[in-house]
């Protein structure tokens, strides 16, 4: 019996992930997001570094927030593509 | 009679043939249409018609992906409009490749994208529900498919289009109309022979919606043609069908869900005709109906929310009779949601619609913002619906991922609503500066609260699409038994006199049906 017992983990995680998980992390992400206000009450006047400024391969087109946006929509598009060739090559 | 007016009544009289012939048949040539039909379905396709298999549910899943293909994409460039509108510079730099759209060019091939993409999820779900209906499944799904890829080419090319100007641009603006109207008199034809198999079963208040949904553009586009209707009728047959259509979806995808039958039949009734006989404001927000039409023009805009009302009271009263059904159901919470939404759409799209009639133009500001919330508020989110609802049951496998399902629910509900109140917010700001003559950019915070909730819907799109292609192969498999409708009534009253299971379980009964037949005089004639 106590073989058994002590050859149990002290910690293991679950098999089943609960969907309130997704949610917390979707609500701490928004959360995050929205606290980038504070940067405006810190530094007024300065706007957040935009993509082309952090990546200097896209220095010379990316100059707007937007793109921080569309290259996760791209990664969402890619991730069609990707999981579509791969359901089919599975299939 | 004003040119209006005769367009209205080619209208009302093509409405009451169609009602007839559809419930009637065809005298004499019913079986020889029928023959016909069926050859130019799928024989005299050629070897088109080998180009895809045909098998069970192959129509719904084509016209279903393709429509969210391009609501992902529609989204993506609704974002894009969206975040233009506060920074119009945020995407020179993509002029070095050659993409610079106007304002006015993003605007258009955005809608042309969003409304197209939205009519294609709910063709697909019409698909499936008219099979479950008729009991006897698409007359032919090789066309469905087939006529999917049509339509899809279809919105490719209307989508290059918005961004020419000039010959090319109108050349392939026609080519995207006739390869629209094409698969549309395809699709209804299909529909047609569909019902035509159902027996001696009742049709059904979606059929008929999905029927008149279908039927009344292409004769709006007849009447066009034949010089008896003009360009903002066939405009309102257009926006009819969308509406139809739309909540086609809805009266199968709630009580199906929620496991009760619809609440009121009357109030079916209302919503089916009322829609056909008066003209519903929604997207006809700056249509021009012809001079000296004001007055008819507005007592029919509201007499048209008669049917809206009385569309929304009857499916929430069948939600709220299931309503721990219909709450735990994803597909029937945003469909209802959607149907919901009709009603602040309804009676905003009468006052600017009314306002542009009257040609003050005091609300014009608004019409960008209403359009927006109609687009992706009630019409997204029925279609969004009926894809969560009727995409499983077609494909034979649930979708992969419930808790992604869901997700993607709020995202959409959150993303469309936010967005919806920044935009109407930042262009009534716009409208109060405008007639005071100040120049200001007060309204941009609200336009960048307006563009990044957006976002939302286009990374919903992406996850639903992404569940649905996981689904197809390694969704959970559905049993035929389970994938239709569980609408389940506890107390039927009959007549005396003939009826079949098939009527009965139509209307709503199920194994513990408690049954009634009441008759007056049966005593005495015993």
């Amino acid at each position: 019996m106590t073989t058994d017992a002590s050859s149990l983990p002290e910690v293991t995680v679950g098999d089943e992930e609960p969907a309130s998980s997704r949610l917390l992390l979707l609500i701490s992400t928004v959360a995050a997001l929205g606290l980038l206000m504070l940067h405006n009450v810190l530094y007024p006047g300065q706007d957040l570094p935009v993509f082309g400024e952090l990546v200097p391969l896209f220095g010379d087109i990316a100059h707007s927030g937007i793109w921080f946006f569309l290259i996760g929509t791209m990664i969402g598009f890619g991730l069609i593509v990707a999981t579509l060739i791969g359901e089919v090559i599975e299939d | 009679m004003s040119a209006f007016t005769t367009a209205l009544l080619f209208m009302w009289l093509s409405a009451i043939l169609t009602w007839a012939l559809v419930n009637r048949g065809i005298p004499i040539f019913q079986d020889l249409a029928r023959d016909m039909s069926r050859f130019f379905m799928e024989k005299a396709l050629g070897p088109g018609a080998d180009l895809v298999e045909g098998r069970p549910g192959s129509g719904v899943k084509a016209w279903m992906f393709h429509g969210m293909l391009w609501f992902c994409i529609a989204a993506t460039f609704g974002f894009i409009e969206l975040w233009l509108s506060h920074e119009p510079t945020a995407l020179h730099s993509l002029s070095a490749i050659g993409y610079s759209p106007t304002t006015s060019q993003l605007h258009d091939a955005v809608s042309l994208v969003s409304y197209n993409a939205i009519w294609m999820m709910l063709i697909g779900a019409s698909l499936h529900i008219n099979a479950r209906l008729s009991g006897s499944g698409i007359a032919s799904e090789t066309n469905a498919a087939l006529v999917s890829f049509i339509y899809s080419g279809g919105i490719m090319i209307g989508f290059i289009a918005s961004h020419l100007s000039g010959d090319w641009g109108d050349y392939m603006f026609s080519a995207a109309g006739i390869a629209f109207i094409l698969a549309n008199v395809a699709v209804a034809i299909n529909h047609l022979l569909t019902l035509g198999g159902r027996g001696n079963s009742p049709i059904q208040p979606s059929q008929w919606l999905i029927i008149f949904a279908l039927i009344m553009p292409l004769l709006g586009c007849l009447g066009s043609l034949l010089g008896v209707s003009n360009d903002s009728v066939y405009l309102s047959t257009v926006t009819f069908g969308m509406v139809a259509m739309a909540l086609a979806v809805a009266h199968y995808v709630i009580p199906s869900q929620a496991g009760a039958p619809i609440w009121s039949r009357t109030l079916t009734g209302v919503t089916i005709f009322g829609l056909l006989f008066f003209i519903t404001p929604f997207n006809m927000l700056d249509a021009d109906l012809g001079q000296g039409t004001a007055g008819l023009l507005t007592v029919i805009y509201t007499l048209s929310l008669i049917p809206i009302f009385a569309a929304v009271t009857n499916l929430m009263r069948t939600a709220g009779s299931r309503w721990g059904s219909t709450s735990s159901s994803v597909a029937a919470s945003i469909t209802l949601t959607g149907v919901v939404l009709l009603i602040p759409v309804a009676v905003g799209t009468l006052f600017i619609g009314v306002d542009a009639i009257s040609l003050e133009d005091n609300l014009g500001h608004l019409v960008k913002p209403m359009t927006h919330l109609f687009t992706w508020g009630p019409l997204a989110m029925i279609a969004i619906g009926g894809v969560m609802a009727c995409f499983p049951a077609a494909a034979g496998r649930e979708l992969f991922s419930a808790s992604s399902t869901r997700t993607s629910f709020w995202l959409v509900g959150t993303g469309v609503l936010i967005s919806s109140m920044a935009y109407f917010s930042a262009a009534l700001v716009d409208g109060a500066l405008s007639a005071a003559e100040v120049v200001s950019d007060a309204s941009q915070p609200m336009l960048v609260i307006a563009s990044i909730a957006f976002y939302l819907v286009s990374i919903a799109g992406i996850m639903l699409m992404l569940n649905m292609i996981k689904g197809v192969s390694r969704g959970t498999p559905i049993s035929s038994g389970d994938a239709g409708p569980a609408v389940v009534t506890d107390r039927m009253t009959l007549t005396p006199g003939s009826t079949s299971i098939r009527s009965m379980m139509s209307a709503g009964a199920g194994v513990d049906t408690e049954i009634s037949v009441i008759c007056d005089n049966c005593d005495e004639e015993e």
